[in-house]
């Protein structure tokens, strides 16, 4: 359990966090506000969110387990399975959101192929939200489980409150600027782990001598780069084709928690900017949680659950005060990752669903009142689905599972959209359905179809194949739009090509 | 004052905001030096709190001159 000054840095965290949240009350007027920040926040504060908000599940929790039970191939996913998509989200993709004055990746997509390519965009991405907040209300629950020894649904009762209430009141303004704080505080607190962590165990060539010395099934920790054979989840082929050519392009251009940041800058300049700095800082994100869950290896070599191998390392090796700080960064992180998910899916279900199809033209204030709402709407949905990410070995996994049901279908259409100006509106929705279809049938019957454990890498890669070869196989038989329409949606297409 | 005046105004007013919850971790950082038994746990905390408070007590004042520039420019 926690010392008494870590309880008081905690509740503080908390506590402050919740009216730094409220603070940003003051810049709400209307839905653009709420949405997208009223088109004015700098690169760097959108860039630290980026980079929080991914890191805030997926790394710190999840990627110190898989680094505990697999070793040091789990960070790929920051390096080869960020920067080089980020850097292509920076220089092609978000430019023609920003200028489109978009708000959602479906709206790009309903503009590029039709409404119903927009709406089974948009419902395909609220339903993995809310699906995913489950699972990151179960992370939460774990860490407080843990450190301050709550029980599980008492702590997620608390998360849902404090990031529903600040994103509630403050919009996606409140959540990048509370980012920008847990991101300082992440760094800080994470490079004096990886220092201590370092000192404790007397080097890294200790480290790696001792990891070695458990025995044969450590024999790969320390490959980056893992046979086509091995039975982890992260393959070199899945590395490459799922990874980098699918998931990790599709996450970082067609997932709408990351690029709805972009939209919020004060220009086309910042918002290429904000990538570009993300991408920085990403690659510092292996350094903070590989080692700790490496070193975890050493100091609690019989953790069942991976996922307890970095707070375990938090309560062992850091000083009182910077335990309860770093364990509310830590938890801050997570609570990052939430607050994006509410806000994005109150986007997409407000500007994709409610204002087509329910209610058009109505005043700005009402849609205003729809987003907030939906948020509510969704920290019920998220408390109530907590308990499914228990079946999984890892929240990583669980949350990459969730992912590969989509994202390569819909990063396939998003690619042939930008890039092919002869891509139908009939091919993008057989490729996206299609290609869903497909995905479900290869995560249903994995076990018959894949010898690997977990092969999300895999089902993300082929799905993308199969909606790419539909969308281009039924665009050949259908009508193409003009140049006129597609301008300012395609690669290098302009009215005057029309002429 | 103009919308580029007023959006520089926000920013510095958020930047202050963040600035005066970091500086408020890092004193409480440096005060848990106190509750730390080991040498090396008290320097750890020491040097991370220094660099808490560095980073907080930056943004207020560079949130202030920002304030006070918009002002002065605005008077004049």
């Amino acid at each position: 359990m926690l010392a008494g000054i870590d309880y008081f840095v905690v509740i503080a965290y908390l506590i402050g966090i919740l009216l730094l949240g409220y603070y940003f009350k003051r810049f709400v007027d209307t839905s653009e506000d709420y949405f997208l920040g009223g088109r004015s926040l700098p690169f760097w504060a959108i860039g630290m969110s980026i980079v929080v908000s991914d890191i805030g599940a997926l790394d710190f929790v999840g990627v110190s387990g898989q680094a505990y039970r697999y070793g040091i191939s789990v960070g790929n996913f920051d390096w080869i399975g960020s920067v080089p998509a980020m850097l292509l989200a920076a220089f092609i993709f978000i430019p023609y959101f920003w200028k489109g004055g978009m708000y959602t990746i479906p709206e790009y997509l309903g503009r590029r192929y039709n409404k119903y390519v927009r709406t089974a965009a948009s419902v395909t991405w609220i339903v993995f939200f809310a699906v995913d907040l489950g699972v990151l209300f179960w992370a939460s629950a774990v860490l407080l489980n843990v450190l301050m020894g709550w029980p599980i649904w008492l702590s997620i009762f608390v998360t849902a409150a404090v990031v529903g209430l600040y994103t509630y009141f403050g919009g996606i303004t409140a959540v990048v600027m509370t980012d920008v704080v847990q991101l300082i505080i992440m760094f800080v607190g994470g490079f004096t782990l990886v220092f201590l962590s370092f000192y404790y165990i007397g080097g890294w060539d200790a480290l790696v001598e001792k990891i070695y010395a458990l025995g044969p099934e450590y024999a790969r920790h320390f490959d980056l780069i893992q046979p086509s054979t091995s039975n982890t989840p992260f393959p070199w082929t899945g590395i490459l084709f799922g990874l980098t050519f699918v998931m990790a392009n599709a996450y970082m251009i067609g997932n709408q928690a990351i690029v709805q940041r972009c939209l919020t800058a004060k220009n086309e300049w910042h918002a290429k900017a904000s990538m570009i700095f993300a991408s920085g800082l990403k690659m510092l994100i292996p350094l903070l949680v590989l080692f700790p869950g490496l070193v975890a290896i050493i100091l609690f070599p019989d953790l069942k659950d991976g996922d307890q191998a970095l707070p375990m390392m938090i309560k062992k090796i850091l000083p009182p005060g910077l335990i309860g700080l770093m364990f509310s960064a830590f938890f801050a992180g997570l609570m990052s990752s939430v607050d994006s998910m509410l806000n994005s899916t109150a986007t997409l279900f407000t500007k994709d669903i409610y204002q087509p199809f329910i209610k058009k033209n109505a005043e700005d204030k009402h849609y205003l009142l729809v987003g907030k709402l939906t948020t509510l709407a969704l920290l019920v949905i998220g408390v109530a689905t907590a308990p499914i990410s228990s079946l999984y070995p890892g929240i990583y996994v669980a949350i990459q599972t969730f992912l590969s049901f989509f994202q390569g279908p819909l990063f396939a259409i998003l690619l042939l959209g930008i890039f092919w100006k002869r891509a139908t509106q009939w091919g993008g929705l057989s490729g996206l359905v299609i290609g869903i279809a497909f995905a479900f049938y290869l995560n249903l019957f994995s076990e018959s179809i894949f010898t690997i454990e977990d092969p999300f890498l895999y089902v993300s890669w082929w799905s993308f194949v199969l909606a790419f070869i539909v969308t281009i196989v039924v665009t050949f038989f259908t009508e193409p739009y003009s140049a006129e329409k597609l301008d300012g949606l395609v690669y290098k297409v302009h009215k005057a090509d029309s002429k | 004052m103009t919308k580029e005046d007023k959006a520089k105004e926000k920013s510095a007013q958020i930047n202050n905001a963040l600035g005066v919850f970091i500086l408020f971790f890092g004193i409480v950082i440096l005060i848990a030096t106190t509750h730390t038994n080991t040498y090396i746990g008290e320097m750890t905390n020491l040097v991370a709190g220094l660099i808490l408070c560095a980073i907080g007590a930056g943004m207020i004042i560079k949130s202030w001159m920002t304030i006070k520039k918009l002002k002065t420019s605005n008077q004049d």
